[in-house]
């Protein structure tokens, strides 16, 4: 397409240039010149002079990003176009990754609170006094009354060094992370089921299924990037979607099962049910590879289609379809998001999920498993290396031997190992509640606006003797709250690696001066370990990557094992390594796992050779059908089917359903408010999506402003009528801290997760004499 | 919150040393690694030795494979099956082309329909390089231009003065105007790009592979009068937009028709509207302009029945009026000035005579405001004429002045219809001749004849004559009144969910101090003008005239009121968008 002609034609037709400027200062604004390095024509503001991919910091599918660098700084991004999770394309988040980095928000200075005032002081003194206050603490209520809370935001190195400086080294005893509220249930259903926090995916399935069940699961608002590679299926799969709401994804589903809330468990038990009946599970890999069948089919013969249609108000006959389809499809792909996971029986319901796939033989191979689709961009990173639930690497605190190979991994003594894991995030908020903490640390998470009921939880850290947030931004609702603030640096300004959901290690960049003097979370970790006394203890922890060598020694013999890596450089030449790459992996004369897709084939060592072998880019877990419980078989679990601890009833008539909004905004919104351009792709103020039938019950118009109350909060919103939520229910997305004020403090009883999504609520048009919006109402009515 | 503990002298054991580490940790943070330790790999790296883009293999089949033919054009096509909304578009738009902080060229609405089973479903938006162009054919200095063989309509920003009129005049709300440059931008298809073969912003950064171009045949576009591109949307009919949206999740009655959004189909900020620009500028320059040719008209006509009844206009009476209508047309238009972003390239305001009503209002009022000039000159002439040569004096007839202030009322009549026109010529129903002539000539009969009335009066005119022009003004005022209290200044409930219900929710809940002011200083003025008829009778002339001109700028006041309310309470069809 060489346009060169028409142009020039174009100009001899147009007026002279005295009269018609067809070139000038504005017009070579916007002017685009050849970019360098495959970038295609570039806007003078992103010309590059060198190019270098990091992992995105948001979300867990962990797309590759590729950061424009002129003379070391990062100047703009485009999607990497080679990174095997993303294949060039990122969400609006990803794409202004860069841009939040720019904020008045920034925390610069470390903060103290003074006279009441939060004002700058110097990071000695800050130091000093988060050393003095939380020591005071600890002498005078027990080491266990200091605890942190962190996140599923910050790499793999600096969670591993937060984890062992807090507990090795501070003998702090509790620690959890914001994991809790997205992946505790995913952890927990996989650690029972297949004796392995281990999901056996890679996103090459997503491509390679004939058939995807998704359940609470909306990937084209939650992980855009992970639909694209559902869209790029060449099998015409059939889509099923389990949702109380018609979702965009339930758009494309060619079965939705709108279900009521909660009845997911005993629709996927009533699925089961038929799968067996009808004779569509695969007796040869339950005989050999599952223990627990007759339990399963015993209980889940109580959950006929027809009893459980009626409550969960479907068909029979759309369960019966949905089980004929999963069972006779040939590569059936099941994938789980909040929905399951934010429940208050998420656990069980996760694993009726595992349970399909065992019983249907989907899984290890191409296309197939129990999937579960991680949350935040280390939400796994935090599951390994957080030292907070499990020892450092997945291992146990109560298990002597774990204790004692991590000791000595570490080179520490093993006396400083706690033997018991943490409280759980609820169980330290309730220690505040009951004065057992009294002083807590909350690393790059937000919780006075994310966690559940979330006016108790405010109420509860103001109680507390002293509050330190370490945050990028000093802004946050719980920064508010902070008696002294840390200053961190964000992603682009330091170095370290995130693990995605398909397992992948991937590298994040240093591209960016943080403002001020904010330090890397890995620096603050380091300094407050020596004012604390302990930097003895972390000679070795010099830098990310020397921590990474740490990790992949603590990583040795686990499922995670990592020690086939070659450091950053070979992340970074791979575009991310999954889980397990051990060193036998690596050595040339290994096998290399058949169901594993190899993009890599330029450089495989051969047996001959003695070049190690490159990971292959796509490799899925349980090949063989072997799991990590001792006797390898996978269980299958069942529980029985409870009820909602608040129904809706005639004075909260509604269940507030919760969860993501808009592909552009990201949990609190700490940084996606930040960027301009994002902020214009969502609603402003809080939204609350309505029925149009229930709105006009109630008397409420889109647009107008209405009042949402429950038994603990209220909430104001902007009432968007749709016909996508079920009449009797209510959506309002997680990122307005309105939202939390209003949800029900309930949680799973295995994971600990919190259920955010089944609470009880009335919706009311807000007094029409005082309301600008009432002019509207009585105009219309 | 939070006691403070005693704190415990944690002194480190050498307090030079801790010092140190945070400026060592500090010096670290500060030094970056990525070029040392990694870019290296990716400069060198196979992949980015191609000399054609790396990403050019996703986007390769979302282009045609061969320039557009004669007849054909390019636009863009929306598969909103693939669509998921995740509207990584409309940031790829702004990254990529180097826009302002909250610019891009692409917006994302999101429409739902109510048919069972319910959907949801997002629209992507950006310009439909039409083939009938509002924003080119309004712009009055050709700052657009649609090329022939690609059928791009890119707007030439160095030729842009920042009036805006592009923005009424395209219906989709595409060019947008920056503070910062005084101009307005828009999507040009990054036809930089596909001059050397890629393919625009949003087009290489949708997930779904969503969007592309195609080429169409200009020919075979055919729209129905009711067609639109979207729920809501302006009929295609206005500006025939190229862009096409297609869906096989439609029912088939709907995609028999072509049509991609079943009609159930509704915007999330459907009936959700925001106060518009009132154009302050703008509304004062058309009062203004209406008012002087008003009572230049007023004079004129009074003159002529003067004279058919065998009496005469005094010439203080038309000196005076000619004065006032000079004086008040030359704030009028120079305060519009101010509406321009770059005032000093409006020299070339008469580029878009041919097709552009902006383009003639302007030179007809200028050509208005010079023959007023020189008409006002020659009525005054007598004053000064012993300060006049007497060569120049007995070459001017004694009828130049009232024939050239004549020539002018006939510009302003023509000028004032071309300002209507501009905004009859958006097609915004709201705009439409009725509303909008009825609006402009109310107001030149109002204030000219209020201002007539103060002008003879100074000039001595006939009392009949001056108290007709005042009982014309005050029925002229009633009845307009009365019309737009029944459009949309009344609180009255209705059943239709028209513009004029969205409009009046607008005016009631979000312009209730202009309507307020609109209605008193109306009733005021009207009240002032009724007071002014008796008053002439028994009050000496200064006393009287004072009277009036308190009423004239009560009036004045009230419709340039009416005039903001005009422009800030426009409500309109658009493409679908999201509540705000």
């Amino acid at each position: 397409m060489n346009e060169t002609a028409t142009l020039e034609q174009s100009d001899t037709r147009s007026l002279p240039t005295l009269l018609q400027r067809r070139d000038g200062k504005m017009t070579r604004e916007l002017l685009l010149q050849p970019g360098q390095h495959g970038l295609g024509m570039t806007h003078e503001t992103m010309q590059a002079d060198a190019t270098t991919t990091a992992t995105c910091g948001y979300c867990a599918t962990g797309c590759g990003l590729r950061l424009h660098l002129r003379d070391g700084v990062g100047v703009g991004l485009t999607p990497e176009t080679q990174y095997p999770v993303n294949l060039g394309m990122a969400c609006p988040k990803g794409w202004e990754a860069l841009r939040v980095l720019d904020s008045d928000d920034r925390a610069t200075v470390p903060l103290l609170r003074r006279d009441g005032q939060l004002s700058p002081v110097t990071w000695d003194e800050a130091l000093r006094q988060f050393t003095s206050q939380f020591k005071a603490i600890q002498r005078q209520h027990g080491n266990e009354s200091v605890a942190f809370l962190s996140t599923g935001q910050i790499p793999c190195e600096e969670m591993a060094l937060l984890g062992a400086l807090a507990k090795f080294g501070m003998g702090i005893r509790h620690g959890d992370g914001n994991t809790r509220q997205c992946m505790a249930t995913a952890v927990t259903a996989y650690k029972e089921s297949f004796g392995f926090d281990a999901p056996p995916y890679t996103y090459d399935d997503f491509e390679q299924s004939d058939c995807l069940v998704f359940v609470g699961s909306n990937p084209c608002v939650g992980h855009p990037i992970m639909w694209e590679r559902v869209l790029r299926n060449q099998n015409a799969p059939e889509i099923i979607v389990l949702d109380p709401r018609r979702t965009e994804t339930t758009m494309a589903a060619t079965q939705h099962l709108q279900i009521a809330p909660k009845s997911d468990l005993a629709v996927l038990y009533a699925i089961t049910h038929e799968l067996i009946v009808e004779g569509l599970v695969d007796d040869d890999y339950i005989r050999d590879h599952t223990a627990g069948f007759e339990r399963l089919r015993e209980h889940v013969s109580r959950f006929g289609a027809d009893s459980v249609a009626e409550s969960a108000g479907i068909s029979a006959d759309s369960i019966r379809r949905a089980a004929r389809t999963i069972g006779k499809k040939s590569a059936v792909s099941l994938w789980w998001t909040m929905g399951v996971n934010q429940s208050y029986e998420g656990t069980r319901t996760a694993q009726a999920i595992i349970n399909i796939a065992l019983i249907t033989g989907n899984i290890g191979r191409p296309g197939t498993g129990a999937n579960s689709i991680t949350g935040q961009c280390n939400a796994m990173g935090s599951r390994l290396w957080s030292n907070t639930t499990n020892l450092l690497g997945h291992h146990r605190f109560d298990s002597d031997q774990d204790r004692q190979k991590v000791a000595k991994t570490l080179g520490i003594d093993v006396g400083r190992i706690p033997s018991q894991g943490s409280w759980s995030y609820d169980r330290i908020v309730e220690g505040i509640r009951a004065g057992e903490i009294r002083g807590l640390w909350v690393i790059a998470t937000n919780p006075a606006h994310s966690w559940i009921d979330q006016g108790d939880f405010q109420e509860l850290i103001d109680q507390l003797d002293f509050l330190v947030v370490q945050d990028m931004y000093h802004s946050t609702e719980t920064a508010k709250h902070a008696d002294l603030v840390l200053p961190a640096a964000g992603w682009g300004e330091k170095e370290g690696t995130f693990i995605n959901s398909e397992r992948r290690y991937g590298l994040l960049k240093k591209v960016r001066r943080a403002p001020g003097e904010a330090l890397a979370d890995f620096h603050i970790f380091r300094a407050i370990a020596h004012y604390w006394g302990v930097a003895d203890l972390f000679e070795e922890w010099t830098d990310p990557e020397a921590v990474f060598r740490i990790m992949q020694r603590a990583s040795r013999g686990q499922p995670c094992d990592i020690t086939g890596i070659d450091g950053y450089l070979q992340l970074d030449r791979e575009g991310g390594i999954q889980w397990p790459w051990s060193e036998s992996d690596a050595r040339p004369d290994s096998q290399p796992d058949p169901s594993s897709v190899n993009a890599n084939t330029e450089g495989t060592g051969t047996p001959d050779s003695d070049i190690p072998i490159r990971p292959p880019q796509q490799r899925r877990l349980f090949a063989d059908g072997q799991f990590f419980h001792p006797n390898r078989r996978a269980r299958l679990i069942i529980d029985d089917v409870t009820p909602m601890p608040e129904t809706p009833d005639s004075e909260y008539p509604f269940i507030l359903l919760t969860g993501r909004g808009t592909v552009s905004q990201w949990h609190t919104q700490t940084r996606t408010s930040k960027s301009p351009v994002l902020r214009k792709l969502y609603p402003t103020n809080p939204y609350i999506e309505v029925h149009p039938d229930d709105a006009q019950r109630i008397g409420i118009a889109n647009g107008e402003m209405v009042l949402i109350r429950s038994r603990r909060g209220q909430a104001k919103a902007t009432a968007c009528l749709s016909p996508t939520v079920a009449k009797g229910q209510a959506f309002m997305p997680m990122h307005y801290s309105a939202t939390n004020q209003l949800t029900l403090r309930h949680f799973d009883p295995h994971s600990r997760q919190p259920s955010y999504k089944n609470s009880a609520v009335t919706i009311e048009p807000i007094d029409a004499e005082t309301s600008s919006n009432a002019a509207q109402r009585s105009m219309t009515s | 919150m939070a006691t403070t503990l005693p704190i415990e002298p944690t002194t480190p054991e050498n307090d030079d040393v801790e010092f140190d580490l945070v400026s060592i940790l500090l010096q670290d943070q500060n030094s970056l690694t990525a070029v040392e330790r990694f870019s290296e790999l990716h400069e060198n790296g196979s992949s980015h030795l191609h000399t054609e883009p790396a990403q050019s293999k996703y986007y390769r089949s979302l282009l045609p494979a061969t320039p557009p033919g004669p007849g054909q054009q390019y636009a863009f096509h929306v598969d909103l099956d693939a669509c998921s909304g995740c509207k990584a578009c409309v940031v790829a738009c702004h990254t990529m082309n180097g826009l302002e902080e909250e610019e891009s060229w692409r917006r994302v609405g999101t429409v739902t329909l109510s048919e069972s089973p319910s959907r949801i479903q997002h629209v992507t938006t950006a310009c439909h390089h039409c083939s009938d162009p509002g924003c080119l054919s309004g712009c009055p200095v050709k700052a657009y231009d649609k090329d022939p063989q690609t059928g791009i309509v890119r707007h030439l920003d160095d030729q842009c003065i920042g009036c805006k009129y592009c923005t009424m005049m395209c219906p989709y709300e595409v060019p947008r105007y920056s503070d910062r440059l005084g101009i307005v931008r828009k999507c040009d298809m990054c036809h930089q790009r596909l001059q050397v073969g890629e393919a625009p912003a949003c087009v290489q950064s949708c997930p779904n592979e969503a969007i592309s171009i195609e080429l169409i045949e200009v020919a075979d576009q055919a729209f129905d009068a009711e067609d639109r591109i979207a729920p809501g949307a302006p009929k295609s009919t206005i500006t025939r937009p190229s862009t096409r949206y297609s869906s096989t999740a439609v029912g088939e009655s709907s995609s028999d028709r072509g049509l991609a959004f079943p009609s159930s189909a509704v915007a999330q900020d459907a009936r959700v509207d925001v106060v518009a620009e009132n154009h302050w500028p703008l509304a004062v320059m058309l009062v203004a302009t209406q008012l002087a040719v008003g009572v230049l008209l007023f004079e004129r006509v009074s003159a002529a029945v003067l004279w058919s009844t065998g009496g005469t206009m005094p010439p203080a009476a038309t000196r005076w009026t000619a004065l006032v209508a000079l004086l008040i047309s030359a704030v009028g238009l120079n305060l519009a000035q101010l509406h321009l972003g770059k005032p000093l390239r409006a020299w070339r305001v008469f580029l878009g005579l041919k097709t552009s009503w902006l383009s003639r209002e302007a030179v007809v009022l200028g050509k208005f405001f010079g023959t007023l000039a020189i008409a006002t000159g020659l009525t005054w002439m007598p004053v000064f004429a012993d300060r006049i040569p007497e060569s120049v004096l007995a070459w001017i007839p004694d009828w130049a002045g009232g024939a050239t202030l004549s020539a002018a009322v006939l510009l302003g009549l023509v000028g004032l219809s071309s300002s209507a026109m501009i905004y009859v010529a958006t097609q915004r129903l709201l705009w439409r001749p009725h509303r909008t002539f009825m609006r402009f000539f109310g107001t030149t009969l109002i204030g000219g004849a209020l201002l007539a009335a103060i002008t003879l009066t100074i000039g001595e005119a006939p009392t009949i004559t001056i108290g007709s022009m005042l009982v014309i003004a005050m029925i002229a005022l009633t009845v307009k009144l009365d019309w737009e209290f029944r459009i949309h200044l009344g609180r009255r409930r209705v059943n239709d969910e028209g513009h004029d219900a969205r409009s009046r929710i607008l005016v009631h809940r979000h312009l209730a101090k202009t309507r307020d002011l609109r209605l008193r200083s109306a009733v005021i003025g009207s009240i002032l003008a009724a007071c002014t008829i008796p008053a002439s009778m028994m009050l000496p002339l200064p006393w009287t005239v004072a009277l009036a001109t308190t009423a004239a700028v009560a009036v004045t006041c009230g419709e340039i009121c009416e005039r903001l309310l005009y422009f800030s309470s426009v409500v309109y069809d658009r493409m679908p968008g999201i509540l705000r």
